[in-house]
């Protein structure tokens, strides 16, 4: 494994709307805040418009929703039943996708930007509580914002009769027990209102309709309500004036992996994807070439370079074959092995399954176990084609879209790169060399807390041994029963290690190892 | 039913067309048409929540596969269920449930049973593809009964779901994630709840399990019986599975709520599912036993029963029949009642017959037909289900009644349902009831007729407060609660007849209820719908009520009108209303009672005062005992006959709302023991009566003659799905032509040598008369305790589990305290099933309210 990026830097860009004053050290302060403009929108809206006229500007705008779905903000409100009441705005700041990291840097370092949009949603929906759900890891962001409604509260942007109108808003940060399946909305909702964080049955479809206990709720991606603050302080043209005509505006693009140059970098959307490559993130690095993209997180199909060119946006990707998601480009040059690549998205993704569907509860592990043992120099041909209906049995039938992200990288990965799949079974090992992708403890995490048995049985007769016992040593509490030498000690720092999921994913190889000396660099 | 013409979807599925109404989920619409759609997590009693994915289909117009469990029909609607695409579906998502299931099946009471066995059998694929180490688990206790076997589980969550939604307890949750979520009680513990195992009912695999039945026996060696529960009156009806099908074994292994029948849709409570140990309890009497040199010894079946009708005969010749009395019970049939006040009335001559031996005083029958009348016409727990506002007196509902709770708790939780509650300890309707009036012991009758007077505007609510001990402006919000609910439901439990003026307490209740059934609801036109549900301990002393154990009526509330049985149960029948279990044991006690026939009752620990009731049974010159156990009164007996179970013979029970339903024998009775009707008959036929029963559908029949309360009714029509055989008095003349009567006092000043209200009662694993016997039962409550408050036990320096003795002015008893949170200064409460406390010693038959001082010992 060559160590990457140690010449490169990750930063960021003076971007035109959110990224303004990013590199301001001060702007996360309301003061400062305040002298570059701040909360001039909120106090225009209150003054001069209606909560009618702000939808408005918002749907003029056609704000699409950054979360990855790019619904229409404005749609969305309006799906909002008329006359029911109370009503909540929620902002999902939740941001656990792999290669993500775009709302972080927000919430650090220019909070009142998000706390301006939250304000301005609820206002233009009728809401007087806001929520912002954030992901349990980010300290900084937690205490920033924190900071930040206070500072609202005080200088009277929240709280009764904001700015002498008739609206009153609250708002309150609530901190999430560290599972990405509550990034997904309606699992969100439920472990905001203190249960356990699994997916809602659909319908009804929208939160809008029925969200937080079972009222109206705005829900959306940091990023958006952002964007909601620029869109009413200057109007909807100086969104407008980027990105092409069907998907308007700029995209925080989180740049990670192999390039010279990792960043959250803010650009218009419909740049190409090669354009972001080279010349925000200066090309490949020494000696390498570029191999795959992931261009939206971890849930998106990998693109080949034969796709660079296609336009950065939610058409373009779609276009490409992929997803712009949570636009969190990672990028894979030649020393990456796609089976490895494949094992570790999946080894998240079956980590991370909240376990109440059947197809991702069981597909998962399997999928991974087939990887694994690929990656490892255990693979048959058949087991090629055997992943791949996996993928089929598990493809439209999960419940929710965690399970049905799972299998897009396995899909994409055998699609353009078989070869690949094929030279480690048929070498009996992987081509790339041994030990870049240490299977780790880290699929072990939750079955450290359950006794594991290998039962080298084939097909489904397999385990037939009656309320028997775990009878390996070292198998209680550790990692996998093929090693059951790993002491307890060592599976206890991992698990403990894994709350951090960006450290925890750095263990897995060099794709995700990449995002994390990323992250930890910001 | 809503108006079926409307409302109706027409849709088509595979090609059939069905029509279903509104709101009908696709799976349910699939089952009408004929078409099986297999599932694990749709639950018909439970919300949907589409996790398992079994039951995906192909419906047009939308893009992807989708669960019909969650899906609503639509008109014109076109669902597939029988393409390849779908069965690729369903054996895909078998093949994942396969992949770590561990497949011991020959080791799985599930095994023959279980629905991934027959669905895999159905529609999954002979081979599968899963070659990978599987991940299995060990089986884990979830004490004090259940075993969860995670290995098993296909995580459809049906037994988290019915915890929530049928029990209201929400014992149980998912922890973990992945692969690795498994439900759990909290912090993956014990289960601290009401041990009903109804989330063993609901697992459609072995995930979960009983200790007493893990491992005990496969599907094909049970002989399955559908009968009812023996314990509350709520009538529950149930599976007896008996081992022994081939061996000839007689042993019950199991007891199940029955899917698709009964008052109950497969609900049991924990003594209903758990406490069936008592039919194969050691202890049980096997043969007959004659008292000789003092010694009670095993007798054949023909001495016994001779020496019981000579010394019968020769007493009623010496003394007359009035000096011959009869205990009857609550728990036999209604077959077994029946023939008992015949044999009382019919043979002996006397009408010395009832089955109360808690009540300090009896009630007359009249109060109690006058109440039973207004009972709701579809039967009460449907009625609980449905009603807006459900007051809730003298009862506590949890260990009295547990599925008329559940139906409540149901109904608070979906549709809205308001609930009163009126108890002097914190019980767990506390958590649902919208208001509680926590009123003085012993003031029910007072609180009755002050609501009355309250809805009428007719009374003072600070006077009444006052009286019933509340503060006055919660018994107003309370009273005005009761006037304006659209409808609402009386519901009185035994600690509204417990008192010492039980007529009062009902005659208040039925003046209440007529008061309020005058009033209009707001923007409503007819008058608003009032019921009354007095709610029966047992299973079945509503049929006592009904065929007669009654000193003043004979069967069907004739009172003392003897024509109806004049020819058929004897020439002379008496007609001077008889003594009542108090007035007999006090003749007992003078002299003047010679001979007493106790069957399956047991008044010796369950009649106040219990050392006046032992001196006053050993007073009387011949006692009979009928009964399952040598129970404290037959270890006085000079006879004792050894009875069937519940499970061992046939007949009807009487449920609470008066639904008449059948009991069957699901095994022959332990040793020599006979079904009462066939021991009543045969005391019968030696005194010279031979009665003709063959069997006790005859006994039945020949009720239905005579018993016009009970007309119409057959076996065969109580074999439907649900009996629809409900029994209620004609009403009476209005109850508010009767004058009011005065009693019910205060609130008893507290007396400085017994400063502590005693309260009796049941609790949820014990109703008193045979759950201790049942070595299940046992187990989850061992001891004998008195519950007080922290404040008191504070004042008294005891702790938690620390021995106690309670002095009333009768006796004492010695046992430990329990520190209740929440619990009522002042008052104490005692289970009174404990042989080694036996809770009667204390009480006084002649107080309204009971006294004791707490000693620590």
């Amino acid at each position: 494994m060559p160590v990457v990026n140690k010449e490169s830097a990750a930063r960021m860009n003076d971007g035109p709307l959110l990224f303004r004053y990013i590199n301001d050290p001060e702007q996360y302060r309301i003061t400062r805040y305040l002298q570059h403009g701040g909360y001039a929108g909120l106090r225009k809206a209150l003054k001069e418009m209606t909560p009618a006229q702000v939808v408005e500007y918002v749907a003029q705008a056609n704000l699409r929703g950054r979360g990855g779905a790019f619904f229409p903000t404005a749609r969305k409100w309006g799906l909002m039943p008329p006359g029911v009441f109370p009503r909540y705005v929620v902002a999902n700041a939740d941001e656990s996708e792999p290669g993500t990291c775009k709302d972080r840097q927000i919430m650090e370092r220019d909070p009142h930007q998000l706390l301006e949009g939250l304000i301005l949603s609820a206002y233009a929906v009728g809401a007087e509580q806001v929520y912002i759900y954030l992901r349990w890891e980010f300290e900084l962001a937690a205490e920033r914002l924190w900071g930040a409604i206070r500072e609202a509260y005080d200088h009277g942007f929240l709280g009764q009769r904001i700015l002498g109108s008739n609206f009153n808003c609250d708002m309150a940060v609530h901190r999430g027990a560290g599972a990405y399946i509550c990034g997904e909305e309606t699992a969100l909702l439920d472990s905001l209102e203190g249960k356990r964080g699994q997916p809602r049955l659909r319908p009804p479809y929208f939160p809008a309709a029925k969200g937080y206990l079972s009222m109206p709720t705005a829900l959306s991606n940091v990023e958006t309500y952002c964007n909601v603050t620029h869109i009413v302080r200057e109007g909807p043209q100086v969104f407008t004036q980027f990105g092409r005509e069907k998907c308007p505006g700029t995209k925080l693009v989180c740049l990670s992996g192999h390039v010279r140059q990792p960043g959250v970098y803010e650009l218009p959307l419909g740049v190409s994807l090669r354009e972001i490559l080279y010349e925000w993130g200066g090309g490949p690095l020494e000696g390498r070439q570029f191999k795959a993209v992931i261009p939206g997180g971890a849930s998106m199909p990998i693109l080949p370079p034969d796709k660079f060119d296609y336009p950065f946006d939610f058409e373009g990707m779609v276009e490409a074959g992929s997803m712009i998601g949570s636009a969190g480009v990672i990028v894979m040059d030649d020393s990456t092995c796609m089976v490895g690549a494949a094992m570790n998205l999946v080894r998240f993704f079956e980590h991370e399954s909240c376990g109440k569907c059947t197809p991702c509860r069981e597909g998962c592990p399997w999928l991974s176990q087939i990887l694994r043992r690929i990656e490892h120099g255990q693979g048959r041909p058949k087991d090629i084609d055997l992943l791949l209906a996996i993928c089929q049995q598990m493809d439209g039938k999960c419940f929710c879209l965690l399970g049905e992200s799972a299998l897009v990288p396995v899909r994409s990965a055998i699609q353009h790169w078989r070869h690949e799949f094929e030279q480690h079974v048929a070498e009996g090992r992987c081509p790339f060399g041994d030990g870049h992708t240490d299977p780790g403890t880290r699929g072990d995490t939750d079955e450290a807390r359950v006794q594991r048995r290998v039962v080298a049985r084939r097909g489904m007769g397999g385990g037939a041994v009656p309320g028997g016992g775990c009878r390996q040593p070292g198998a209680h509490r550790g990692g996998s029963a093929g090693q059951p030498e790993r002491g307890t000690g060592a599976a206890f720092h991992a698990a403990a290690c894994d709350r951090d999921a960006d450290r925890a994913v750095a263990r897995d190889g060099p794709l995700c190892r990449l995002g994390s000396w990323f992250s930890d660099a910001l | 039913m809503s108006d079926a013409t409307v409302d109706t979807v027409t849709l088509t599925i595979d090609g059939i067309e069905v029509s279903v109404p509104k709101g009908t989920l696709v799976v349910d619409a699939a089952r009408k048409a004929g078409i099986e759609i297999p599932v694990f997590c749709s639950h018909p009693k439970l919300e949907p929540i589409g996790a398992c994915r079994m039951c995906l289909v192909r419906v047009e117009k939308i893009p992807k596969l989708i669960t019909s469990c969650t899906l609503q029909v639509a008109e014109g609607m076109v669902v597939t269920t029988n393409s390849a695409e779908v069965a690729a579906a369903r054996a895909g998502v078998l093949e994942f449930l396969l992949s770590n299931h561990s497949l011991d099946c020959p080791f799985c009471d599930k095994g023959g049973e279980c629905d991934l066995q027959d669905h895999t059998f159905r529609h999954g694929v002979p081979e599968g593809r899963f070659e990978e180490p599987k991940i299995l688990r060990q089986k884990k206790p979830m004490p004090p009964i259940i075993e969860k076997v995670m290995s098993r589980c296909v995580h459809c969550a049906r037994c988290i779901r019915y915890c929530d939604e049928v029990m209201g307890v929400g014992a149980l949750r998912f922890i973990n994630r992945g692969v690795c979520t498994e439900p759990a009680a909290f912090m993956d513990g014990g289960l601290a709840c009401e041990q009903c195992g109804n989330c063993i009912e609901v697992c459609p695999v072995g995930a979960l399990t009983a200790e007493f039945y893990d491992l005990k026996a496969r599907p094909l060696d049970r002989k399955q019986t559908n009968s009812l529960c023996q314990y509350c009156g709520d009538g529950c009806t149930m599976t007896i599975e008996v081992k022994g099908r081939h061996s000839g074994e007689t042993h019950i292994i199991r007891t199940r709520g029955h899917d698709g029948q009964g008052v109950n849709d497969e609900f049991l409570c924990v003594r209903g599912r758990f406490g069936y140990g008592m039919v194969n309890s050691p202890e049980r009497l096997k043969q007959p036993l004659v008292r000789r040199d003092g010694e009670l010894v095993p007798a054949t079946w023909d001495e016994a029963l001779d020496l019981v009708a000579t010394r019968l005969a020769e007493i009623r010749e010496r003394h007359g029949a009035d000096a011959i009395g009869g205990i009857g019970s609550e728990k036999c049939t209604n077959e077994e009642a029946y023939l008992f006040g015949k044999l009382l009335r019919g043979v002996l001559g006397t009408n010395n017959v009832d089955y109360r031996t808690e009540a300090k005083r009896p009630f007359q029958a009249a109060s109690l037909a006058r109440l039973l009348a207004l009972a709701p016409p579809e039967g009460a727990l449907w009625r609980l289900r449905h009603a807006r506002l459900v007051v809730l007196v003298g009862a506590d509902l949890t260990s009295e009644n547990p599925w008329s709770e559940k139906q409540i708790i149901q109904a608070t939780a979906k549709d809205h349902q308001r609930v009163l509650l009126a108890y002097p300890r914190r019980i767990r309707p506390v958590e649902y009831a919208s208001r509680w009036l926590r009123h003085a012991p012993g003031t029910e009758p007072a609180l009755l007729r002050g609501l009355a007077g309250l809805v009428a505007n007719e009374a003072q609510a600070e006077q009444v407060a006052a009286t019933v001990g509340v503060a006055p402006d919660e018994l107003q919000a309370f009273a005005k609660e009761l006037q304006d609910a659209p409808d609402v439901v009386l519901l009185l439990g035994p600690r509204v007849c417990a008192g010492t003026d039980p007529d009062a307490a009902m005659l208040a209740a039925a003046q209440l209820a007529q008061t309020l059934g005058v009033r209009r609801p707001a923007g409503a036109d007819g008058p608003k719908r009032v019921d009354v549900v007095v709610l029966a301990r047992h299973n079945n002393t509503r049929g006592a009520q009904d065929l007669g154990l009654l000193p003043d009526t004979y069967p069907g509330y004739a009172g003392m009108k003897t024509a109806g049985f004049a020819p058929e149960w004897g020439e002379a029948l008496p007609t001077r209303p008889g003594k009542s279990t108090p007035e007999m044991l006090a003749a007992a006690a003078h002299g003047e009672l010679k001979a007493l026939y106790v069957l399956g009752a047991n008044p010796a620990v369950a009649f106040p005062d219990g050392e006046r009731v032992r001196q006053a049974l050993a007073g009387v010159e011949f006692l009979v005992v009928q009964d399952l156990f040598l129970t404290p009164t037959a270890q006085q007996a000079d006879v004792v006959l050894p009875a069937a179970s519940f499970a061992e013979k046939e007949g009807t029970f009487t449920n609470g709302e008066g639904r008449v339903q059948r009991v069957r024998r699901a095994m022959e009775p332990v040793g020599e023991a006979r079904a009462d009707w066939e021991i009543l008959q045969a005391v019968a036929g030696r005194l010279g009566r031979p009665w003709p029963y063959l069997s006790a559908g005859e006994v039945a029949r020949e009720i239905t003659r005579l018993v016009p309360l009970y007309a119409g009714l057959s076996y065969q029509a109580l074999d439907l799905p649900v009996s629809n055989f409900l029994v209620r008095p004609a009403p009476l003349a209005a109850a508010a032509a009767e004058p009011v009567v005065s009693g019910g006092a205060g609130p008893a000043a507290p007396s400085g040598e017994y400063p502590f209200v005693l309260l009796t009662g049941q609790t949820l694993f014990h109703s008193g008369t045979l759950s201790p016997w049942a070595p299940e039962m046992r187990r989850l409550a061992q001891h004998a305790y008195v519950e007080i408050a922290p404040e008191d036990a504070a004042t008294l320096g005891v702790a938690d589990g620390e021995r106690v003795r309670l002095v009333s002015p009768r006796g004492a008893l010695s046992l430990f305290a329990h520190v209740q949170p929440g619990g009522a200064p002042g008052i104490l409460f005692l289970p009174h099933h404990f042989a080694e406390a036996p809770a009667n010693v204390l009480l006084d038959a002649a107080a309204a309210v009971d006294r004791v001082r707490v000693e620590k010992e």
